[in-house]
């Protein structure tokens, strides 16, 4: 499964964690999101746009959402409903570093989206479609497309080292 | 358009958007019907479907449009005379303190069946679903 982390990500590690800027700072809750976009055609400067072009990050639902809403999670570890968990550290040189799951968000969907076909999961702010800063994203573990009655789980994690 | 917050049987949430209701409770109810029926939640895949124990309308998504950062003067002002002790405050506690007011969701676990959003709901009565055999 491909990944990417994109300029944003690293601005905000820069500005707000290294740095103290006012201008960069995390958002209210991270929302989760689905994208047609797939990562092996996004960039480290992709934008979330609804014009399928370059290396623009296409949201689902755009067109006709059929129940899709981008799904919030808290900023705070094992305290909300649906926000971080504990972080586990593996010491390995090579391959370890500090590994953080979020709880796992759902979409439900009361028809088919339009544009639907669902390839990655990116993590935004705000929940306007198509709209916001985009953080990191991740290819899902198929192509899906879904119909009336169907949800959809996306359990994000993020590993630094 | 108008979301809806769902709460599952399992303590999942999902927001839900849609512009008619029956639109979304056409689509509660057949993800509940799969879920009483022992289907899975979605095609070709090996995943459960859960039953519908909540769902809570908003006028728009509970979580606002845009980040919001802005809080109240006067929450500010007694989290500073709560947290002072000898006339000093911890500034990380503070700055913790001000991140939660911020949040548009509890900082903290309501319960698995209750709202995860701060935002003024109204509660949909879920007799849409006893139309479900075996709701």
């Amino acid at each position: 499964m491909a990944t990417i982390v994109f300029q944003r990500w690293t601005d905000l590690h820069l500005n707000y964690i290294l740095g103290n800027s006012g201008t960069i700072t995390p958002p209210t809750t991270w929302e989760i999101a689905l994208s047609t976009t797939a990562v092996s055609a996004m960039a480290r400067n992709s934008a979330i746009s609804a014009t399928v072009s370059g290396t623009n990050v296409n949201e689902i639902g755009s067109t006709t959402a059929a129940g899709y809403a981008r799904q919030a999670v808290a900023r705070t570890i094992a305290q909300a409903g649906i926000d971080w968990g504990s972080s586990s550290f593996d010491n390995t040189l090579s391959t370890g570093g500090t590994s953080m799951a979020a709880d796992q968000v759902t979409f439900t969907f009361t028809g088919t989206p339009s544009p639907g076909a669902t390839n990655s999961w990116f993590m935004g702010d705000g929940t306007t479609i198509n709209a916001g800063q985009i953080y990191v994203a991740a290819d899902t573990a198929a192509t899906r497309n879904f119909a009336n009655g169907d949800t959809e789980k996306v359990t994000a994690t993020m590993k630094s080292g | 358009m108008q979301h809806a917050e769902v709460i599952y049987e399992t303590g999942a949430h999902s927001v839900v958007s849609f512009d008619d209701i029956d639109e979304l409770k056409a689509g509660l109810a057949e993800h509940h019907r799969r879920a009483i029926s022992g289907e899975d939640a979605q095609a070709n895949l090996p995943r459960p479907a859960e039953r519908v124990s909540k769902v809570i309308i908003y006028p728009e998504h509970p979580a606002g449009d845009t980040p919001d950062y802005s809080v109240d003067a006067d929450t500010v002002s007694s989290l500073l005379s709560g947290m002072a002790q000898s006339g000093k405050i911890n500034g990380n506690q503070l700055i913790e303190a001000v991140r939660d007011e911020m949040s548009p969701v509890y900082p903290v676990d309501q319960g698995r069946h209750q709202s995860m959003y701060k935002a003024e709901g109204e509660e949909l009565p879920l007799d849409f679903l006893s139309d479900t055999a075996g709701a």
